[in-house]
């Protein structure tokens, strides 16, 4: 059975991770997803095993960075292979594993 | 033949008159701070000149108790930079100064949309403790002044910003919670408000179709020592809330028709019963989390004013304010 696969924001990354867009600021989703995010999701994805984000260490988190990060995942490769290859742990904020959840079974909403 | 004033001797005299006037020292210096140095305007910065059009503060020099004097204060403050050629704060009979309120304060006069490239000038509140408390706000770092011993105990204001800066969330919080528990201690609450209200004000502050203007912000924390408390203030002078989004045909016809308010608006805003003012419908989800925030205790007396609207979300009081603000304002604690 293959080991899951780790991946901490807040070593791996920043932490304080910022803004939503590129643009906007220094430690962005669109960063972390394109540069840290994807990489190990794919891995994982490949080799039938679970990638586990850590959350733990940051200063925290906004919402826009959460939803860009794990919803913009969704967008990309479909809501079901998100949920089903990623795990969280959160334990200085354990209602972050909820709204992630939440974001990424909504990523993919239209306007009605 | 040519009248006297305009006569050479006349202009002379007159000259002497002045400076033997001056050099009595009859005009006192009644500043305490001045305008940042700007070449171009008012180079006599030695002493107040009478064009200065004196304001008042109102007795109770906070946003967050004192809204609605408050923020007819700002628009007068804005009226007198248009039509006068410099301006007087006077803060010497105030009764109450909140942190809040300075900080908005610094955010006006520090905006060139505001001051119009104009001098203003300043004094202290005459009540000591109030005088104390003035200068640990943090207000002198951001204004020239005679005040050499200024201290920055209480408080911070952070640099004004058109970016999310996570370094100044950071510092902010790192700030505050070293004075309130004595080490850093994780806010993600409040970490989640400040990024929020960045990114809203990089994304909407400056209103529909004007994109090349970056808006700027101005946060702070300060700690109260005798409540054991830190207030957060966040504040730019933007379009505000309710002028950044179009309303769907529904609403704006309810609104038109006096049926609903921005106050019903910014109610849906808060329980994410309103569409993004984007197009895309997986965003507007910030105003939402500062509300869980607020509900998970993770910050206390939040507090909003934008445009005619004045909500204290956690005491469940709105008002219509009758002059708006000009920008968007919030304001919440943390306490140990």
């Amino acid at each position: 059975m293959i080991e899951p696969i780790i991946l901490n924001v807040a070593t791996e990354f920043s932490i304080t991770p910022d803004a939503r867009l590129k643009e906007n600021g220094k430690s962005s989703a669109e960063q972390f997803r394109e540069g840290v995010l994807e990489r190990k999701f794919l891995l994982a994805k490949k080799n039938k095993t679970t990638l586990i984000v850590n959350l733990d260490g940051a200063a925290g988190y906004g919402t826009s960075f959460l939803e860009e990060s794990f919803g913009g995942l969704a967008r990309k490769y479909s809501t079901d292979a998100v949920l089903k290859t990623l795990q969280f742990i959160s334990n200085d904020e354990p209602y972050l594993v909820e709204d992630i959840e939440r974001y990424i079974e909504e990523a993919n909403l239209e306007f009605a | 033949m040519k009248k006297f004033y305009s006569q050479a001797k006349y202009k002379r005299q007159s000259v002497r008159e002045r400076n033997k006037f001056l050099r009595k020292g009859n005009r006192k210096k009644k500043y305490l701070y001045s305008s940042h140095p700007n070449p171009t305007q008012n180079k006599n910065r030695s002493l107040p000149s009478n064009k200065h059009y004196r304001i008042k503060v109102p007795d109770v020099f906070s946003m967050t108790k004192n809204p609605i004097e408050m923020v007819d204060f700002l628009n007068r403050l804005r009226i007198a930079f248009i039509n006068k050629p410099g301006v007087y704060v006077d803060l010497s009979k105030t009764k109450q100064i909140t942190a809040d309120a300075v900080t908005v304060l610094v955010s006006h006069l520090r905006d060139g949309r505001i001051n119009l490239g104009k001098p203003y000038l300043g004094n202290n509140p005459e009540d000591l403790k109030l005088k104390h408390q003035f200068a640990e706000s943090g207000f002198y770092k951001y204004v020239r002044s005679n005040e050499l011993n200024y201290s920055e105990k209480g408080n911070i204001i952070a640099r004004h910003q058109y970016k999310v800066d996570d370094e100044i969330a950071k510092k902010l919080i790192d700030f505050g919670t070293e004075k309130l528990f004595g080490h850093y201690v994780k806010q993600g609450g409040t970490y989640n408000v400040l990024t929020e209200l960045m990114n809203n004000t990089r994304d909407h502050a400056t209103g529909k179709g004007k994109k090349e203007y970056k808006e700027k912000w101005w946060a702070s924390a300060h700690y109260d020592a005798e409540e054991k408390k830190i207030t957060f203030t966040f504040m730019d002078n933007g379009v505000g809330i309710f002028n950044s989004r179009e309303l769907s045909a529904r609403n704006y016809v309810f609104k038109l028709l006096g049926l609903s308010t921005n106050i019903d608006l910014l109610k849906k805003m808060l329980n994410r019963e309103l569409p993004s003012s984007t197009e895309f419908p997986y965003r507007g989800r910030g105003i939402p989390s500062i509300n869980a925030n607020l509900k998970r205790q993770q910050i206390k007396n939040l507090v909003i004013i934008s445009n005619d609207v004045f909500a204290n979300v956690d005491t469940d009081n709105f008002f219509i304010l009758k002059n708006p603000l000009n920008g968007t304002f919030f304001s919440w604690e943390i306490h140990k």
